[in-house]
């Protein structure tokens, strides 16, 4: 497991110790999954609040940027969904986030590891479906996911992203929402883990 | 109060204008454009509603982050600026469902509990529905044309058209 502190870690909510808990695990298992990666893929910026997930969209070009989201849904003890978005950039003509391109495959098996490597670190059962894509406005996408997180009352955990290799790279963002009774289950075995 | 601008309506904002102001929301998904405006003097405004209704157990900090409560903040700032609510027509446009069911839906997708949400706000408050373009898996950017009435909306596929028009 790599640690953490090479992650900026950022949070906005008054109740800091929750998310923070478990956005340093989120973090350290993507960077983990990133260092073991062949095909290109960085991390930086880890966020566990809604401000920082809206910013996305300026990075992502502004609201009415063309972006694709491949968003994976998580079943199990700890379901929600976890997602990839990126400005739907073309290479030779051909958008180059799409279904069975180089970057979908290997976002399919980034979120799987990511569904397993959650499921090992905190010993319940998660795995994720394959992953559909949308392409729309970025802050269609990006909006759309906050609220539905504000709505279920969780946080958006987000971390800057690129995949690809030279010239074919994306750069956007993973946003990961958990399901209410995931969240504060996760919650709790990492407290008890620091308490024990 | 703003008059003569080209008004950016973010997130959970409100905003009135009288005269010749263009209000404009970029890329709603899920969340709604609800402009309402007084077919007798030009004043009008938007709320960019993000969810359908208050919690029960939270303070609402900003009327306009959802429907139920910002239809009625835009209604009372519209009236203090002079507007009469016996003259005042809306429209409504989002409330797509751009990523697909996702694990986090039980029922109705938040789309369109933020339409249903803002038409029985409008309802409750004696307000006409005179235009509306909600629902389906497209983002759209909508501008709302305070001195012509028009509402415009565009998406990725499609180039601006005029929706319908408030007067």
């Amino acid at each position: 497991m790599v640690s953490v502190q090479k992650l900026r870690l950022n949070s906005e909510s008054s109740s800091l110790a929750e998310p923070n808990r478990l956005l340093a695990l989120i973090a350290a298992v993507l960077q983990s999954l990133a260092t073991s990666q062949t095909f290109g893929f960085d991390v930086d910026g880890a966020s566990g609040s809604t401000g920082k997930a809206l910013e996305a969209v300026e990075l992502l070009g502004g609201a009415e940027a063309r972006c694709a989201a491949v968003l994976s849904a998580l079943h199990g003890d700890i379901s929600g969904y976890v997602a990839f978005v990126g400005f739907q950039n073309e290479w030779g003509g051909i958008p180059i986030l799409r279904a069975e391109s180089p970057h979908y495959c290997f976002l399919k098996k980034l979120f799987q590891h990511f569904a397993e490597s959650l499921a090992e670190h905190t010993n319940l059962d998660l795995n994720s479906n394959d992953p559909v894509i949308a392409v729309e406005m970025a802050s269609a996408i990006i909006s759309s996911m906050v609220a539905d997180a504000e709505w279920n009352h969780v946080p958006v955990f987000s971390l800057n992203a690129s995949i690809g290799i030279a010239p074919e790279i994306i750069s956007g963002c993973i946003l990961y929402i958990p399901r209410l009774d995931g969240y504060k289950l996760m919650n709790q075995i990492l407290v008890n883990r620091e308490a024990a | 109060m703003i008059t003569g601008s080209e008004l950016l309506v973010g997130l959970s904002e409100i905003q009135v204008a009288k005269g010749a102001a263009m209000f404009s929301i970029l890329g709603l998904g899920s969340c709604l454009g609800i402009a309402i405006r007084d077919t007798q003097s030009p004043i009008g405004g938007v709320v960019h509603a993000m969810l359908p209704t208050a919690f029960a157990n939270k303070p609402v900090e900003q009327a306009g982050k959802f429907a139920s409560t910002g239809v009625p903040e835009l209604i009372a700032r519209l009236e203090s600026e002079g507007a009469n609510r016996s003259n005042l027509i809306a429209s409504v446009v989002g409330g797509a469902q751009v990523i697909g069911p996702t694990a986090m839906s039980n029922g109705l997708d938040l789309g369109t509990q933020n339409v249903e949400a803002a038409i029985a706000a409008l309802r409750d408050h004696g307000i006409e529905l005179k235009v509306s373009d909600t629902g389906g898996a497209n983002g759209r950017s909508m501008i709302f044309n305070l001195a012509s009435g028009e509402i415009k909306v565009r998406t990725l596929s499609s180039d601006e058209k005029v929706i319908g028009v408030l007067c």
